[in-house]
């Protein structure tokens, strides 16, 4: 009795140290990637396209223009310039200005133009927040691009807010072609450990309650994967060898799956999108093979039920079994899939970004939000058989409104609101940034594909548990 | 000793839907008009016995008096709408004909798989691979998709996974009529070998003389009523008066 305690008890210490071992491990992990994405969002702001020139300006003309950007702090402004001075010491002054406060003042030469363009940079960075700020520009023998229509094609650029444009206090029509770069500033990462101890004492003190009682709801959980390990085993297995039975490439149809498919998308949208996107086939493919996951894995898992009707009237299974196998086994192909992606990324020479170590985060999510939707429909699907008919038709609606073609900047900002409604949207977002930007999503990305997955998955297992007892009378 | 199954009080009923709703318009039609009828029908009522490790039962009945019902219940399948049934062991049903086969595999992947549905590691199946193979005499065959087998054979691979595996409680629902005579005489062999080997089995068949000649102990049923349950001679004596009374 006394050996089995102490035996019992170094046991329980070891899945603690277990626990804490991972759990710190992966939130320092995470903590890495997302330590620039969670700190700032970069914002840029322009948009007016280049309609006319100003006149050059006089020595002790000042020209200014007003502009509220919508961001926390401004970090850089770019003017568009029609005519640099001819003399090669000339300087232009640029004075950023709230009301009557100078904020900064940059004495820019030669050095600072380059292509059309002036750099000015603000440093330090200024807050942006709390009414109008201007730019106020003098310097001989200097011409502006001005225009007052919003450019066509340049999609990731937010429109500019309406500003005035004066000379010498004068208001002209208008307004100045610039681009304000600038960023958010977010203050979650100030939470970050707090919340994650919080969590992690959460966990501990769960843990070691559950690991002291003998019937806890880990020891159940623990059996019940171990007795049905094996059979998830063999069944994604039969799926996976019935699957490519009898076709002669056989595995290495998932790779060419969605690779055709990319480039039949390719040649379609290419003269239409691709202006507009960096890396266009990368970005296709991307959404198209985890698109293709979803709507593989929530189409079988529809079926799965019934389809196992004879097995399931016979025997006693969990029946949950069936729609988790089919989301396994189409998991494995996504999987699969990513060989393909990485090649063409390659290829294309899309840069490999740290970023991409948040990939397993990202499948957790789309492998979350689609088992619960496959565990809802194949519940439904028992006692409902147009479900089947109606999720065919759904699927096609819902590829639609996912940007897996074409870019988001299409949809009219008014209607943005409810297109980021649709979790496909957020988790197709959330890889384009690891994948094509190789930056880590925003936080409040993290929380929306959170939200989603397990929000949908909680609610997909309630259903089920509640309606599986009734499965064997309607089968 | 503990008994190996205890059945208490179970009645199961089953809500019919009497508008005969199978899809989605009719079922919310029916719900505006408020026509969703339900029938109830029960299929057991209140049935309690326990069976003892290395009991053979043999259920006996009409048609519908909810023997197979009975079976689902003890093996987890239909949950009891109230009372309940606790098993002490591994149950491994009998499958129909294929119902845990998949045509397009081997016969050698579908062991595995028909194992793993009876809740068998691959560790225990692959000690047993040989055994199973031998015994259902599918050796020249066992590599071949199942697409291709005859139904005896299938019959007998689903005989020799199911027996083989050494469970702790069998259920046999009306199949003892394994391929050929000279299989069946086989089968028929294994069982009393299972049932010496103290295996607890519960049999539900319609020919009386295997009753009498496998069972220990029988149950009667009449419309999910218990009508006796005791040595097999007397209650299949019983029941074969009741039929005869009826005509």
């Amino acid at each position: 009795m006394d050996t089995n305690t102490k035996e019992q008890k170094k046991k329980r210490l070891r899945i603690l140290a277990l626990f804490t071992a991972i759990y710190f491990c992966a939130a320092g992990l995470l903590l890495w990637l997302v330590w620039d994405a969670w700190q700032r969002q970069a914002v840029t702001e322009g948009g007016v396209s280049r309609g006319f020139a100003t006149e050059a300006l006089q020595a002790g003309d000042v020209l200014t223009q007003s502009f509220q950007p919508v961001m926390d702090f401004v970090q850089e402004i770019t003017l568009d310039v029609s005519h640099w001075p001819q003399d090669a010491s000339a300087a232009v002054e640029v004075t950023l200005l709230r009301g009557c406060d100078t904020l900064c003042q940059r004495r820019l030469t030669a050095a600072d133009y380059a292509d059309g363009s002036l750099r000015c940079a603000i440093d330090p960075p200024t807050a942006a927040r709390g009414g109008e700020l201007a730019v106020a520009i003098t310097g001989a023998d200097l011409s502006l691009w001005g225009g007052d229509t919003i450019a066509a094609g340049r999609f990731d650029v937010a429109d500019q807010q309406a500003g005035t444009l004066t000379l010498n206090g004068q208001t002209l029509s208008g307004r100045l072609v610039m681009t304000v770069r600038g960023y958010n500033q977010y203050h979650v990462l100030r939470y970050y450990w707090p919340v994650a101890l919080a969590l992690y004492a959460a966990g501990l003190i769960f843990l070691s309650i559950q690991l002291r009682r003998p019937r806890s709801l880990l020891v159940i959980l623990s059996q019940t994967i171990k007795r049905y390990k094996y059979l998830l085993k063999q069944l994604v297995g039969r799926d996976f060898r019935v699957k490519y039975q009898a076709s002669v490439l056989g595995v290495l149809w998932s790779f060419l799956n969605p690779m055709l498919m990319a480039f039949v998308y390719y040649f379609v949208f290419s003269t239409i999108f691709k202006s507009a996107i960096d890396h266009f086939i990368v970005y296709l493919m991307s959404g198209i093979i985890l698109f293709n996951y979803f709507s593989e894995s929530t189409s079988l898992s529809l079926i799965s039920v019934v389809g196992n009707a004879p097995l399931i009237t016979k025997v006693y299974i969990p029946k949950y079994i069936f729609p988790v196998t089919k989301a396994l086994s189409s998991a494995i192909n996504l999987a699969i899939s990513f060989i393909p992606l990485f090649a063409l990324m390659l290829f294309t020479g899309v840069p490999f970004h740290k970023s991409l170590l948040l990939i397993p985060l990202l499948l957790f999510f789309l492998v979350g939000f689609a088992t619960g939707v496959g565990l809802i429909l194949s519940a439904m699907y028992v006692f409902f058989r147009d479900v089947g008919f109606l999720w065919s038709v759904l699927i096609s609606i819902w590829n639609f409104l996912t940007p897996i073609f074409y870019p988001v900047s299409i949809i009219p900002d008014k209607y943005m609101p409810f297109y980021q409604l649709n979790p496909m949207y957020q988790i197709l977002s959330f890889a384009r940034s690891i994948i094509l930007n190789g930056v880590s999503p925003a936080p409040q990305a993290y929380l929306f594909c959170l939200l989603w997955s397990m929000g949908t998955l909680a609610i997909g297992l309630a259903v089920y548990y509640k309606s599986q007892d009734k499965f064997c009378l309607y089968l | 000793m503990a008994p190996i199954i205890t059945v208490e009080n179970v009645t199961m009923k089953f809500h019919l839907n009497a508008s005969k709703t199978t899809n989605l318009k009719e079922w919310v039609v029916a719900f505006l008009k408020k026509r969703l009828r339900y029938n109830d029908f029960y299929a057991l009522q209140d049935i309690s016995f326990t069976v003892e490790p290395g009991e053979v039962l043999g259920i006996i009945g009409q048609n519908g008096s909810g023997k197979s019902t009975l079976l689902k219940v003890i093996s987890g399948v239909y949950k009891a709408t109230s009372g309940s049934s606790r098993v002490n062991g591994r149950i491994a049903p009998m499958l129909e004909l294929g119902s845990g086969f998949d045509y397009e595999l081997s016969g050698r992947e579908n062991v595995f798989l028909n194992g793993a549905i009876l809740g068998y590691d691959e560790k225990f199946l692959k000690s047993k691979y040989d055994e199973i193979v031998a015994y259902s005499e599918l050796e020249e065959f066992i590599l071949q998709p199942l697409k291709t087998y005859s139904s005896g054979m299938v019959t007998r691979l689903a005989f020799s996974i199911a027996t083989l595996v050494e469970p702790e409680i069998l259920i046999v629902d009306e199949i003892l009529s394994v391929g050929d005579e000279r299989f069946q005489r086989k089968s028929r062999d294994r069982m009393r070998q299972m049932m010496e080997g103290g295996t607890t089995v519960l049999m539900v068949s319609h020919s009386l003389d295997q009753i009498r000649d496998l069972c220990t102990r029988a149950l009667w049923l009449d419309h999910g009523h218990m009508m006796a349950l005791g040595d097999t001679q007397p209650v299949c004596d019983q029941y074969q008066e009741y039929m005869r009374a009826k005509g």
